[in-house]
C-alpha cells in the first residue's frame, strides 16, 4: 500500500463520515463534493482518465449543484436534518460495521494483482478506447442504462405529482365561467 | 429479442399514449401487451435465444421465469378496478410503470452477465419505489422510503460483490471458478445483495411494512413477479458457484431461519396483508430449498408458478375489501356470504399456500422437497415440512376469519369491471393446475440448464 493509497483511503473515508454525520445539510452536501473529488483523483490514479472527468464534471458538477440547489430552496435545510430515533442501534451498527470491515480485510489479505485487468488496453482510459468497448462489447448494457433513466425521470415524476390531476381549465374557460356566475346572482 | 421487444414496446407506448388517453385505456393497453408477451413466450417456447454476445441469454429457466411475472403482472392489472375505484385512480403511469418492471424483472432473469442483472435489478426495482407510493398516505410514503433505503443498500451489497467476483475471476459472466477468501467474500455479498429483494431472512425486514404499506395491488405485483425475479438472479449465482462449502453453510442458514422465522411470526400478526407478507417470507424460504437439488430448475419455477397464483389470488381478494388502510382479520368476517367469488377465492387461495393436495400449492411444495431429498438434503427437507406444518395454523386462521365468523354488518361487496374475471381466473388456475399437476409442471422441465 502506498502513501497515496493511505491518504486517499482516510480522505474518502473521513469525507464519507462527514457527509453522513454533519448537522447542517449544506455542509454534509459539501462533505460530499470533496468526497466525489478524492474519488475522482483516485481514478485518475487507476488510469481512468474519462472516467476521472466525468466524476468532476457529472457527480462534483451538474449532480452536486443541482442537490445544493434542492437544499437551499427547502426551508428546512437551515435546521438541523433528522431526528434519531434509534440511537441505541449506533454502536450495534458501528460494531458491526467494523466486523465486516474486518472480514472484508481478511479476505483481501492474499490478494494479487488480477491477470487479465494487464491484458485489457485503454490507452489510460480515454474516450477513444472506451466508446469502442461501451459501443461494441457493452452496447446492452447501455441500450439498458438509457431505459433505466427513463423509468428513474418517469418515477420520480409520479413521486412529486399530488394524488389526483385536476382537468386542465384553459384562462377563458375559467373566466366566462365567473361572469356566468356573476350574471346568475 | 421478440419477447425483450414486446415488453419493452409496451412500457413506452404506454408511457406515451398516457397524455392522451385516461388511465383506464393505459391499464387495457397493458394489459394487452402483457397478453402479446404471453403469445410471444408461447411461440418461442423451449427455444433459447442469445443476442447480445450472450449478455441476453433467454432460456427456458428465463421463459419460464418471465411467464410468472407476466401472470403476476396480469393478476394485479385485472383485479384493481374496484380497488381504484373506491380510492381514486391514480396517475396513469401507474400503467407504464409496473410495465418498466416486468421488463426489468425479464431482463435480470435472462442473462448470466452480472453487469446486465445490476442493471435489470434497479429497472425492476426503481419503478417499485414509486409504486409503493402511488396512493398519498402516511403508510404508502414509509413503505416507500423503506423500500428505497433498503433497495439502495441491497444494490450496493450487489455492487460490491460484483467488483470482489470480477476480482476473483477476471469476468463478470457467471459460470466461472475462482478460489480463495476473496471469490468466498463475492459470493457471500452477491447472494446477500440478492436474498435482500427476494426477502430472505435476515434480509427480510423491509417486507412486511412494504407490503402493508403499499396499495393491495401493487403488493400483489411485488409478492408475485419480483419474487421471481429476484428468485431467478439468485437460483443463477448459487448454481454457477455450486454449493460446496461456506455457501452451502449460508444458504442453508438463509433457508432455515426463513422458513422459521417467516412462519413464526406470520402467527401473531393480525392484519391480513401483514400476514401473508410474512407468509411470503417464509415461502421465499421453501422455493430456496429447491437449491439443494442436482437440478433446481424446474422444481424452482414451478414452484414460483403455484406461489404466484395462490398469492395473487389471496392478495387479489384482500384488494377487494382494503379501504386504503389494510385488512384486519375483522372485516374478512363472513366473507362466503358477503360475495361467495372472493369466499371461494379466498378459500382456495389459503390451501393452495397451505399447501393441501388437490390444489397447486401441494405440487409446488412435493416437487420442491423432491428437488432437495434428491440432493440428499434430508435434515433440512424435515425442518422445512415442519415448518410448513406449522404455517397451516395461521393458514387456516386467516380462513376461519372468512368462513366461521359472522360480520357485524353483513353488506355485500360488489365487484366490478375486471376484477371478477382476474379472480376467477386465477381460481381456476389454482384448481386446475392443482387437478392436473404434469400440465404446470410439464412447462419448465425443459429448463434443466440454468448455466451452460
Amino acid at each position: 500500500m502506498s502513501a497515496f493509497d493511505l491518504i486517499a483511503g482516510v480522505l474518502l473515508v473521513a469525507s464519507a463520515l462527514a457527509a453522513v454525520t454533519l448537522k447542517n445539510a449544506v455542509h454534509a452536501g459539501l462533505a460530499l463534493v470533496g468526497n466525489f473529488l478524492v474519488l475522482a483523483m483516485v481514478y485518475f490514479a487507476l488510469e481512468a482518465q474519462f472516467l476521472g472527468w466525468i466524476q468532476i464534471i457529472v457527480y462534483a458538477g451538474a449532480v452536486m449543484v443541482l442537490f445544493l440547489f434542492v437544499i437551499m430552496l427547502l426551508y428546512d435545510a437551515k435546521a438541523d436534518v433528522g431526528v434519531d430515533r434509534l440511537r441505541w442501534m449506533r454502536p450495534v451498527g458501528a460494531a458491526l460495521a467494523a466486523v465486516f470491515f474486518l472480514a472484508l480485510a481478511y479476505a483481501f489479505s492474499g490478494v494479487g494483482p488480477v491477470n487479465p485487468l494487464a491484458d485489457v488496453k485503454l490507452a489510460g482510459g480515454l474516450p477513444g478506447p472506451l466508446g469502442k468497448l461501451l459501443y461494441g462489447l457493452w452496447l446492452y448494457i447501455v441500450l439498458l442504462i438509457a431505459v433505466l433513466l427513463f423509468v428513474a425521470t418517469v418515477s420520480a415524476v409520479v413521486l412529486v405529482q399530488p394524488q389526483t390531476r385536476k382537468a386542465r381549465v384553459k384562462p377563458q374557460v375559467s373566466e366566462r365561467d365567473r361572469e356566468l356566475e356573476e350574471v346568475g346572482k | 429479442m421478440t419477447t425483450l421487444w414486446i415488453l419493452f414496446l409496451t412500457a413506452l407506448v404506454t408511457t406515451f399514449s398516457g397524455f392522451f388517453a385516461p388511465p383506464r385505456t393505459i391499464k387495457a393497453l397493458t394489459l394487452v401487451g402483457m397478453a402479446a408477451t404471453l403469445v410471444s413466450l408461447a411461440f418461442g417456447w423451449g427455444e433459447t435465444v442469445v443476442a447480445y454476445g450472450g449478455m441476453y441469454t433467454f432460456d427456458a429457466f428465463a421463459q419460464g421465469i418471465t411467464l410468472v411475472m407476466v401472470v403476476g403482472a396480469m393478476i394485479a392489472l385485472l383485479a384493481d378496478c374496484d380497488y381504484h375505484k373506491r380510492l381514486g385512480w391514480p396517475a396513469f403511469e401507474y400503467y407504464p410503470l409496473v410495465a418498466f418492471a416486468v421488463l426489468g424483472g425479464h431482463v435480470m432473469a435472462s442473462t448470466p452477465h452480472l453487469g446486465v442483472m445490476i442493471v435489470g435489478l434497479e429497472i425492476l426495482s426503481i419503478p417499485l419505489y414509486a409504486l409503493a407510493a402511488s396512493r398519498r398516505s402516511e403508510r404508502g410514503f414509509e413503505a416507500s422510503l423503506k423500500y428505497f433505503l433498503l433497495g439502495a443498500v441491497a444494490a450496493a451489497f450487489f455492487l460490491y460483490g460484483i467488483a470482489l467476483y470480477f476480482g476473483a475471476t477476471g469476468g463478470f459472466v457467471l459460470g466461472a471458478q475462482g478460489s480463495g477468501l476473496v471469490w468466498a467474500a463475492a459470493v457471500m455479498m452477491l447472494m446477500a445483495g440478492l436474498a435482500f429483494k427476494a426477502a430472505l431472512v435476515p434480509f427480510h425486514w423491509w417486507t412486511p411494512d412494504v407490503y402493508q404499506g403499499s396499495p393491495s395491488p401493487v403488493t400483489l405485483f411485488m409478492a408475485t413477479a419480483v419474487k421471481a425475479a429476484a428468485f431467478a438472479a439468485f437460483a443463477r449465482v448459487v448454481v454457477s458457484v455450486g454449493l460446496g462449502g461456506p455457501a452451502f453453510y449460508a444458504l442453508a442458514a438463509l433457508v432455515l431461519l426463513t422458513v422459521f422465522w417467516g412462519n413464526l411470526v406470520a402467527m401473531v400478526q393480525g392484519e391480513a396483508k401483514r400476514m401473508l407478507a410474512y407468509s411470503s417470507v417464509a415461502h421465499a424460504g421453501y422455493i430456496a430449498v429447491a437449491l439443494f437439488g442436482p437440478n433446481p430448475a424446474p422444481a424452482l419455477g414451478y414452484y414460483l408458478l403455484a406461489y404466484a397464483l395462490s398469492t395473487g389470488l389471496a392478495f387479489a381478494v384482500l384488494a377487494q375489501l382494503d379501504e386504503g388502510e389494510g385488512v384486519p382479520l375483522r372485516s374478512l368476517a363472513g366473507l362466503w356470504g358477503r360475495s361467495p367469488l372472493l369466499g371461494l377465492g379466498w378459500t382456495v387461495a389459503l390451501l393452495s399456500l397451505a399447501g393441501l393436495p388437490p390444489l397447486v400449492g401441494f405440487w409446488g411444495k412435493y416437487m420442491v422437497f423432491l428437488e432437495a431429498a434428491r440432493g440428499g438434503q434430508y435434515l433440512i427437507v424435515a425442518l422445512a415440512l415442519f415448518a410448513a406444518a406449522i404455517a397451516a395454523y395461521y393458514y387456516l386462521r386467516l380462513l376461519g376469519a372468512a368462513l366461521f365468523s359472522k360480520a357485524e354488518k353483513a353488506e355485500p361487496v360488489a365487484l366490478s369491471g375486471s376484477a371478477p374475471v382476474g379472480i376467477a381466473l386465477a381460481t381456476v388456475l389454482v384448481v386446475l393446475l392443482g387437478v392436473l399437476p404434469g400440465l404446470g409442471y410439464g412447462l419448465f422441465t425443459a429448463a434443466s440448464a440454468i448455466i451452460r
